[in-house]
């Protein structure tokens, strides 16, 4: 292969990847589930006691640092809250989609900064901003929104195509993240333990610990299941063993269709697990699930079983309505 | 399926994104803090990642003195408790704050969690009991995997006490 050749094909391989033409229903709707996640996460929580706390616990990410940003006022946090949950709706709905979008990137930056600021145990969020930076750069308004109403009301919505290379990056790239996530926790995990983290009693210790309301350093876990199976170490290992795979092969899902399905299943439930008996809050971490899901099929799906409904219910009428005549 | 060619200036943010992306994520790897302070929103993804080899464990917790009676001690892990700073970052922010081995800092840190928490008793927004200190303990358990979580540890060691004025 001559290197031309060599730097056409990587260069198609990185097109194909990013830019492989998608529809914009899909991103649509991954916009408007993600974003109502958000407000459900985010949404009612308010940001202005951070300008009550005493310094001493102000501990500002790199980035506020280098920006020299002080510890906020009750009047900023006030303004840059208001934004945020004003921007975060207006982004969900798809109104004013790209003004909405970047102003919600530019404030959830902030307030989950601020969050960290105070701090440092917030990985789950880190790819919030992630996922709100690739909405905001993308056309994520142009399906499933109020700006594509208004659009076709003034006769201007043809100029949108429905499947386009603009529309699959913004999913390409949250698959992306995540799968940099994982991988890196596994990687952790190799790191700093080797195997050891498998075939020690690492995990059954950690199970009891979650259970101690004065031990744990996380939320409380929703069942006692871990000090059950704590008392099983063999049990245990399987399960370390099984979530350090996921997290290692995870990668493979950016590029196997065939697996996709399997790893990222396997991923959510072994998240779920860790909620249901380990505790740690992974909610806005995810809600990057639902960007695996081509909700374009799905929605055809679902009109297709209404539509036939529709068809069944009229057919089953028409005797009815005909005898009655 | 045929690849629709993109405008330029949407392969260099793209581009850029993913650049950032990765260089972060390369960065908070290879720096990876020992004292678990990630790069944000870059992480290291350190959680759990450490070989756990005793059931011993020591942890730092926060306990208020009741006004009305103060032989006992509440455990400060609530929501109210602590607000607006979560369990788990308090936690962590006060273990850095230990590890700077500034008394004064550390007592600023509990004086101002004992006046936060009494202002919003004040106020109505949240019904903990009226507390006339807080005290700051070093709790050492040793976890049985077969028995039942307790309340109490198996020994504790009084490092500081702040009190209202």
């Amino acid at each position: 292969v001559s290197r031309g050749g060599f730097g056409a094909r990587l260069r198609d391989a990185w097109n194909g990847f990013w830019f492989a033409p998608a529809s914009a229903e899909n991103l649509g709707w991954c916009r408007l589930l993600f974003f109502t996640g958000i407000f459900f996460f985010f949404g009612a929580r308010d940001f202005r006691g951070f300008a009550d706390v005493d310094g001493v616990f102000w501990n500002p990410v790199w980035a506020f640092r280098l920006l020299g940003f002080d510890q906020p006022s009750r009047l900023f946090l006030t303004i840059v809250q208001s934004v945020w949950r004003i921007a975060v709706v207006a982004s969900c709905v798809g109104l004013f989609t790209r003004a909405a979008t970047l102003l919600a990137f530019l404030t959830g930056t902030y307030l989950l900064g601020l969050l960290y600021s105070f701090g440092g145990s917030g990985s789950s969020t880190g790819i919030v901003v992630f996922v709100l930076a690739s909405l905001a750069l993308s056309r994520c308004g142009d399906a499933v929104s109020i700006d594509r109403w208004l659009r076709r009301r003034r006769g201007i919505a043809a100029a949108t195509s429905a499947s386009s290379g603009e529309y699959g990056w913004p999913v390409r790239f949250t698959w992306v993240v995540m799968a940099i996530a994982f991988f890196a926790a596994g990687l952790s995990k190799l790191r700093h333990s080797g195997l050891s983290w498998v075939s020690s009693d690492t995990l059954a210790i950690l199970l009891v610990r979650v259970n101690h309301p004065l031990v744990r350093q996380a939320n409380a876990p929703m069942f006692d299941w871990g000090l059950r199976l704590a008392r099983h170490p063999w049990i245990c290992r399987g399960f370390a063993a099984g979530s350090l795979a996921i997290e290692l092969t995870f990668p493979l899902a950016l590029f196997s269709r065939r697996l996709r399905p399997l790893i990222v299943s396997a991923a959510l439930a072994m998240q779920i697990g860790i909620i249901l008996v380990m505790g740690p809050n992974f909610g806005p971490f995810m809600l990057a699930y639902v960007f695996w899901i081509p909700w374009d099929r799905v929605m055809e799906r679902l009109r297709g079983a209404g539509a036939k409904n529709a068809a069944a219910a009229v057919s089953r009428e028409i005797p009815v309505t005909s005898g009655a005549t | 399926m045929a690849v629709e060619p993109p405008s330029a200036p949407r392969r260099v943010t793209v581009l850029a994104l993913v650049s950032v992306l990765i260089g972060g994520a390369v960065v908070a790897f290879v720096r990876d803090d020992p004292h678990g302070e990630d790069l944000w929103p870059f992480s290291a993804y350190r959680m759990y990642s450490f070989t756990l080899r005793t059931w011993r464990v020591s942890t730092h917790r926060v306990f208020g003195v009741p006004r009305e009676d103060g032989r006992s001690e509440v455990p400060l892990m609530g929501r109210d408790d602590l607000y607006p700073i979560g369990h788990n970052s308090y936690y962590f922010t006060l273990r850095r704050i230990e590890q700077m081995r500034d008394p004064a800092r550390l007592e600023a840190a509990l004086r101002d969690t004992l006046s936060r928490y009494e202002a919003r008793r004040r106020a109505g927004l949240h019904d903990g009991a009226p507390l006339r200190a807080i005290r700051l303990y070093e709790l050492r358990w040793r976890l049985d995997p077969r028995g039942t979580p307790r309340e109490v540890p198996d020994s504790r060691r009084l490092l500081l006490e702040v009190a209202t004025p």
